[in-house]
């Protein structure tokens, strides 16, 4: 087994490691930027090293500093947590290249699946369905026509220098079509000078299917089920469940077979997962591979028994996995809510301040996976995810009670956060049904607030308001003790009273 | 006291009253049984009928408009004293509570577009500019009517938080 790890990370997860490797005996060296010396995680670790100014980019991501402080310490492996240089093949390959144990895939994976086109080709090869499409050419309208007929409507023109939405169009039938092809490469010309375009298949209100797979140094790749990510804003997801309402127990080996192959063709190692689209007809996609452990870990966790960190530090150690596909069993539900400082009336603004309040939820079935404390800073650095709250139930419906009963016993003060849209989510008929889509959280207003909530306010502000302007009596109750005038008290109050001091 | 409470699309009336050791609590003319537990700082602790709530009131720039965290969420909200709603009322001075001043920087960070000019009328959501912070770029919409008086900013400037972006005029017609 590894003896040490330099965590090159921070906030929860840089705890969630730390806790991985203490039970496993492995030492933790952390790292911290300026703005986190104070931070939890920083503290937690049995050693903690600056590694530069608040900026990620003069800290967390910068190579060289962190290879710096690893030869500085010892330090035998590092483990990229997610975020920052976790999909950084560069980084991985130095990291090997200084001596080090990199806890990851091999660099030639990150650097396969990192690539769209690449990846998209690999999962050709290997059989794993990925979205019908044309190559990228510049189609006209004559033959795009016949591409579509053979793919079936709706369909999706894309810039094949694309991105940020533009030059992108929805096409629902084939008078559409022409019109269409003209705007998008219009759209296309204009943002990036290439008025290329191909099609691919649109998927409509998709679920967002993604499986976890495991592989340890010696050729065995078992998968560990399926998330489902589907309430998403910005493209980030922010609710997941495992197992997903809509994934039967046939679709799950399918989807599983589909992910190991798909682990197995760009000779992975270490936790990775595949996304899918998962359409409404039941057909799925690949999407990507995320080539690292995923932020929402815990819901696999928590229905699978396995201790996921755990095992990234078991394959790194060069051991092989200790249970095969046929042992991995999914025990009852389980779901995961990302906390955010953000404001979600708000277009989802980020939120920074000092958390005046802060109480975490705690009791059966229920863990919060934090890297904030009361005190503490939020500072706009970073990303604005203050805790994982992940709740495990014998089936959906006790964990999503469990869910909204954790939300309610929630307190953050100080910066804007998302508790109330995530409580709402929770409560929503669409949601109990399990009726999700990725568009989910823009098809549903979930901004109001409960009426019980807003009186409470109301009251509190009336309170809060006369005691600035009227003497308000705090009600002590029956078990108080009565303060009984005393004369050496009345004397010091006198005194503090003339000289302005207090007592 | 008196107070009426714009919150959450409605209006309260609270009457909030301690004289000679008696104390009142009417919302809308309704009474509720008031445990005052403790008041400290900005925290209010409180049961109302028995239940017990905790709230923590934080003020804002403009006077009367505070964001209350009660329960799993944060609730902005208007106070105003009786009295003075009155006064304002006799006096006619109605203020339009959707018209806004200026929009401020919610944080520190680099404006990437300006999306309006000068004389360009605004409701509350029209998009007008964008920022960005924490490596995302942000959206930055009108909370109210107005036409755009003056853009103090240009793209690719860098601004600290509470820096007045762009300033409104009430909209005209009114």
């Amino acid at each position: 087994m590894i003896k040490s790890v330099l965590i090159a990370n921070r906030g929860e997860i840089a705890l969630r490691i730390i806790r991985g490797c203490r039970e496993l005996g492995i030492e933790t060296i952390a790292v911290y930027s300026y703005a986190d010396r104070f931070a939890t995680f920083a503290r937690a670790a049995d050693r903690a090293l600056p590694i530069g100014p608040s900026p990620s980019s003069e800290s967390y991501l910068c190579m060289d500093k962190i290879l710096e402080v690893a030869s500085k310490t010892s330090a035998e492996s590092i483990h990229p947590g997610y975020g920052f240089l976790a999909e950084n093949a560069d980084f991985a390959d130095a990291v090997v290249d200084a001596g080090l144990i990199w806890i990851g895939p091999p660099a030639s994976a990150i650097r396969s699946m990192g690539d769209k086109l690449e990846a998209r080709r690999i999962m050709t090869a290997a059989k794993v369905p990925v979205v019908p499409g044309s190559e990228v050419v510049g189609v006209d309208a004559d033959s795009l026509k016949s591409i579509c007929e053979s793919m079936g409507y709706p369909v999706l023109i894309k810039a094949a220098a694309g991105g940020g939405g533009k030059g992108m169009r929805i096409v629902r039938s084939p008078d559409e079509l022409k019109a269409n092809l003209e705007r998008a490469q219009s759209e296309a010309r204009k943002a990036f000078s290439d008025d290329r375009v191909y099609v691919e298949k649109y998927i409509d209100r998709p679920r967002h299917i993604e499986i976890q797979v495991l592989a340890d140094q010696h050729g065995h790749v078992i998968h560990l089920g399926e998330r489902e990510c589907s309430i998403q804003r910005r493209y980030q997801k922010v609710i997941e469940e495992s197992p997903s309402v809509a994934v039967t127990d046939e679709l799950r080996s399918k989807m599983g077979e589909s992910a190991v192959k798909a682990a197995i063709s760009c000779k992975y190692e270490g936790v990775g997962t595949v996304e899918f689209l998962l359409g409404e007809d039941g057909e799925y996609y690949f999407l990507e591979m995320n080539t690292r452990l995923q932020v929402e870990h815990p819901v696999t966790e928590m229905v699978t028994g396995i201790d996921l960190v755990a095992a990234q530090l078991r394959v790194a150690s060069d051991e092989p996995l200790a249970f095969t596909q046929d042992d991995v069993e999914m025990r009852g539900h389980a779901i995961e809510c990302r906390v955010y400082a953000e404001d979600p009336e708000n277009n989802f603004l980020p939120s920074a301040g000092l958390l005046t309040r802060l109480h975490e939820p705690a009791g059966p079935g229920v863990r919060v996976d934090s890297g904030v404390e009361e005190g503490g800073e939020v500072s706009l650095y970073y990303d604005p995810q203050l805790a994982k709250l992940i709740v495990w139930g014998q089936d959906r419906e006790e964990a999503r009670n469990r869910m909204v009963s954790a939300l309610e016993e929630y307190r953050i003060s100080g910066v804007k956060h998302n508790l109330r849209l995530l409580h709402n989510v929770m409560t929503h008929p669409e949601f109990i049904a399990g009726n999700l889509t990725t568009h989910f959280l823009t098809e549903h207003d979930l901004t109001k607030a409960l009426e019980r909530d807003t009186l409470d306010a109301a009251i509190a502000a009336a309170i809060y308001v006369a005691r600035k302007t009227e003497s308000v009596r705090v009600d002590n109750g029956p078990g108080a003790v009565q303060a009984e005038s005393h004369k050496w008290r009345d004397a010091g109050r006198d005194h503090a009273m003339q000289s302005g001091t207090r007592p | 006291m008196k107070f009426s409470v714009r919150a959450g699309g409605r209006e309260y009336q609270i009457r909030f009253e301690e004289a000679y050791g008696k104390r009142v609590l009417e919302v809308d003319g309704v009474a509720h049984n008031l445990t005052l537990l403790r008041v400290e700082g900005a925290r209010v602790r409180f049961t109302v009928d028995d239940r017990p709530v905790e709230a923590v009131v934080n003020m804002s720039d403009t006077p009367g408009s505070l964001s209350v965290d009660a329960g799993a969420g944060c609730v902005d909200l208007e106070i105003e004293e009786s009295r003075f709603a009155l006064v304002r009322e006799i006096s006619g001075l109605t203020q339009d509570s959707a018209s806004m001043a200026s929009l401020k920087a919610p944080m520190p960070g680099l404006v990437t577009k300006v999306l309006v000019k000068a004389g360009d009328l605004v409701s509350a959501g029209t998009p007008i500019l964008v920022m960005e912070a924490m490596k995302m770029e942000n959206e930055l919409r009108a909370s109210g009517d107005g036409v755009v008086k003056e853009i103090l900013v240009q793209p690719e400037e860098a601004v600290d938080q509470g820096r007045i972006l762009v300033t409104f005029e009430p909209p005209t017609g009114n």
